[in-house]
């Protein structure tokens, strides 16, 4: 599966729902993604979902055009979180720890693709 | 850095000028306000009526704060100058600068004194390989500040120069007054860095943290230190000197702002780098274990995640190096981070059975047990290049990578005895070492804490198994040693190096091989009388100031001591320790990154290596391990072992209030005093 867009992208979260590599992380990131729309991922225990919309207290809110998104989600150039939050392309607000959890599937893992 | 240059820093912040307080940076010269490897001054020049002051003084107060004392040149050696000029500055959190000029004459003196400044925005990198920039510089005029900015899509970087009482433009801050007979003027100027931080979080830039605070901090560190006595004085200095220079590289990093971990060194690495991190972490240990809690949490959540060709990752694999700059930024260095080094996924889980023996933090291990396994993982899998049995490395990113990816990282450090480079992919001996020691601590872990005996006796087996194909395989009979490393051809690499020395401290080689080993190491070839070289003398490479073919590294030293005591040769290692701390006395107390491998009765002091890093955190934290080593400190379940074996110079040793699982404990080591001589038989009489 391919990454065209942010639904893409989310959809394959909800078709992996376990994720053993973050196991014993607890936390909420929320997407904001401008006219793409907010997304909330929740992590529990290695145990993934998605909801639209923001949740109030999120553990951490990264806000950027849905391109960067995709960007970010493919892997383009070489781009990571890191690489986006140095360059200015990424908002954040939050424990910056929880979203180094989230390096772990940002970009998309591979296996994921190949699921699909 | 160069003694003609004065280094202050905090974190990953450092200011480097010149002796008179100047940044007037060339190509490939690291002066400059540098924060997050990127140059945020480039250009820092004070003029007073129009001429640059000549230096009288010049002094590192702390290592976050430095003084000049300058005066005007009155151009001959017959007419004094009127005027003193002092430049007092620190750095931390951004940049502060209090000039003040005094007039000692009776009469009125008028004033115009100028800092021009400039900001080039360099990556680190682009100040060693002279880089073009990409992105456009601008300026901007606010009341009382000058902000200088670099833009780069949505990359930004600011300097705002806060100077409330000076007519400023766009390169220049200027102050004119009427200095009355034996008066003071003194201005402050304040500078703010705008980071990734400021604009990722949409934040404006916080002021300097004060010098007093800090102080109070060091003072602070330095009371709840443990406290060294002994009757050898220079060893009470060398190790404050090491637990300052230790606190100054401290890094926080932006996933644990609250704690610290060791930066690697200034200038070029004052950045997160796993195996300086983790070697630090375990050379201060007994002293500081907080900073191997926060290595081990920092480097598990960065732990490699996938494979990535161009940072060198591969899943489970522990980071080489995490840069900031613009092109890390931008994907055209792969310092994102980058994955390049085959010893520190080993040697974190190393740190991380050694820290729960001093500490006795459970929650720590189990917290990381996933990592731990992915790191175990890795040095069955992608750790074997080879597909022999052994860790070995060759850079999956041909243009960026490293290629030697062993802690001696430079192109021409693993090479035969003739001086021929060894083919890759390297299995280098000491990463051998270390990844038996990994298994063989990991299974304690598995056992004791994640509750499985099954991946114990598994990590055992396994351990015993490389122990003895290490040996078969690495030993060479016809030079009574280990080979450097096995290359990719499957030849052994027959140079005789410090890496056999790391062995030791492993504890892979077989009991019947250590004397040879031993006897190596405190030969002619290796000793230099300071201390062990990296390369033998004699070897067909082997330069007294090449980096990683000659040199002496503390680190290295520290590590073979340690390694020494570990096989019972304890007065070997009390004379390597002695060595070191006797050269630590010529560089000011602080030990710098290497030093030069000339025999010691050739030169009578240690001669400096000229681009060595100093302060290094891992040159810093050689002396805490000799401490440890000449004492003879190791946590024996709930308590803590001593047993002492002193260099000859050293009569005792006492090291007060040391932390661990036992709380605070006191170790007291002295020479044994010599059996008293029996009577000389009286001469029969005539």
């Amino acid at each position: 599966m391919e990454v065209h867009s942010p639904r893409d992208y989310f959809a394959a979260v909800v078709a992996n729902p376990r994720e053993p590599r973050l196991a014993g992380a607890h936390g909420t990131c929320v997407f904001d993604l401008g006219d793409d729309g907010v997304w909330s991922l929740h992590v529990e225990d290695g145990t993934l979902s998605v909801s639209q919309g923001a949740v109030d207290q999120p553990t951490c809110k990264l806000t950027m055009p849905a391109h960067v998104f995709v960007r970010l989600a493919r892997g383009d150039g070489h781009d990571n979180l890191t690489t986006a939050l140095l360059r200015g392309a990424v908002f954040f607000e939050g424990e910056l720890r929880f979203a180094a959890n989230l390096m772990t599937i940002v970009p998309m893992p591979e296996r994921w693709s190949r699921a699909a | 850095m160069s003694t003609k240059t004065i280094a202050i820093l905090e974190g990953n912040m450092f200011m480097v000028s010149d002796r008179r307080g100047d940044v007037e940076t060339v190509a490939s010269d690291p002066q400059g306000l540098f924060v997050d490897d990127t140059r945020f001054l480039s250009r820092w020049v004070l003029t007073v009526n129009g001429a640059r002051p000549a230096i009288l003084s010049t002094d590192n107060v702390q290592y976050f704060e430095a003084q000049f004392f300058l005066t005007p040149s009155s151009g001959t050696i017959y007419v004094d100058s009127d005027l003193s000029v002092m430049r007092k500055r620190t750095v931390g959190r951004g940049f502060c600068e209090s000039i003040s000029i005094i007039n000692h004459a009776a009469k009125p003196v008028t004033l115009d004194v100028a800092i021009e400044a400039a900001a080039d925005y360099a990556d680190l990198f682009e100040v060693k390989d002279v880089l073009v920039k990409k992105g456009e510089h601008y300026h901007r005029l606010e009341p009382g500040r000058l902000v200088l900015g670099y833009r780069r899509d949505t990359y930004v970087r600011e300097t705002w120069i806060e100077a409330p009482d000076a007519v400023i433009d766009a390169k220049t801050l200027r102050y004119k007054a009427v200095l009355p007979p034996h008066a003071e003027w003194a201005t402050t100027i304040e500078v703010r860095v705008w980071t990734a931080r400021e604009t990722v979080m949409r934040r404006t830039p916080a002021p300097p943290l004060s010098a007093d605070s800090r102080r109070d901090c060091i003072d602070e560190l330095l009371g709840e230190a443990p406290e060294v006595r002994t009757d050898w004085l220079p060893l009470v200095n060398i190790y404050q000197r090491s637990m300052i220079d230790i606190a100054a590289l401290r890094h926080h990093p932006a996933l644990l702002p609250q704690a610290s971990m060791p930066a690697a060194g200034l200038p070029w690495f004052m950045a997160v780098f796993g195996r300086d991190s983790i070697l630090t972490s375990l050379q201060a240990l007994p002293f500081q274990p907080e900073l191997a809690r926060t290595t081990l949490q920092v480097l598990a959540l960065r732990q490699g995640k996938r494979l990535d060709t161009f940072r060198d990752e591969e899943q489970g694999k522990i980071l080489h190096e995490l840069r900031m700059g613009e092109l890390t930024a931008f994907g055209e260095r792969p310092h994102s981070p980058y994955f390049g080094s085959a010893d520190s996924t080993p040697l974190f889980l190393v740190l991380l059975d050694e820290y729960e023996r001093w500490t006795g933090d459970a929650d720590l291990v189990r917290a990381v047990e996933l990592h731990a396994r992915e790191a175990l993982d890795w040095l069955d899998r992608d750790g074997d290049r080879m597909g022999n049995g052994y860790i070995s490395y060759k850079r999956r990113n041909e243009e960026t990578g490293l290629e030697n990816q062993c802690w001696k990282d430079s192109w021409n450090s693993i090479v035969f005895r003739d001086g021929s480079l060894a083919k890759l992919p390297r299995a280098c001996c000491e990463i051998q070492g270390y990844a038996y020691d990994a298994k063989m601590r990991c299974a304690r872990l598995a056992r004791t804490f994640w509750g499985d005996q099954e991946l114990a006796a598994r990590l055992e087996k396994e351990a015993a198994e490389l122990k003895e194909r290490f040996n078969r395989d690495f030993w060479m009979a016809d030079r009574d040693c280990f080979a450097l490393a096995i290359d990719g051809d499957g030849r052994r690499v027959d140079s005789i190096t410090s890496n056999i020395g790391h062995l030791l401290w492993s504890g892979i080689v077989d009991d019947e091989k250590a004397a040879a080993v031993v006897r190596h190491l405190l030969g002619e070839g290796l000793y230099s009388g300071w201390g062990i070289r990296t390369m033998a003398q004699g070897e067909g490479a082997y330069n007294p100031i090449g980096y990683h073919v000659g040199t002496v590294w503390p680190h290295d030293n520290s590590l073979i001591a340690l390694g020494l005591n570990r096989y019972g040769y304890r007065e070997e290692a009390a004379q390597v320790a002695w060595g070191l701390l006797e050269a630590a006395r010529y560089f000011e107390h602080r030990l710098p990154e290497a030093f030069a491998g000339y025999r010691r009765d050739r030169t009578n002091f240690p001669v400096e290596y000229p681009t060595a890093c100093s302060p290094q955190a891992w040159a810093a934290g050689a002396p805490l391990m000799f401490l440890r080593t000449m004492l003879g400190l190791e946590p024996r379940g709930n308590r803590l072992s001593v047993d002492a074996c002193l260099p000859p110079d050293i009569e005792w040793v006492e090291i007060r209030s040391l932390p661990g699982r036992w709380g605070f404990a006191d170790a007291v080591g002295r020479r044994p005093t010599p059996p008293r001589a029996a009577p000389r038989p009286r001469p029969a009489a005539h």
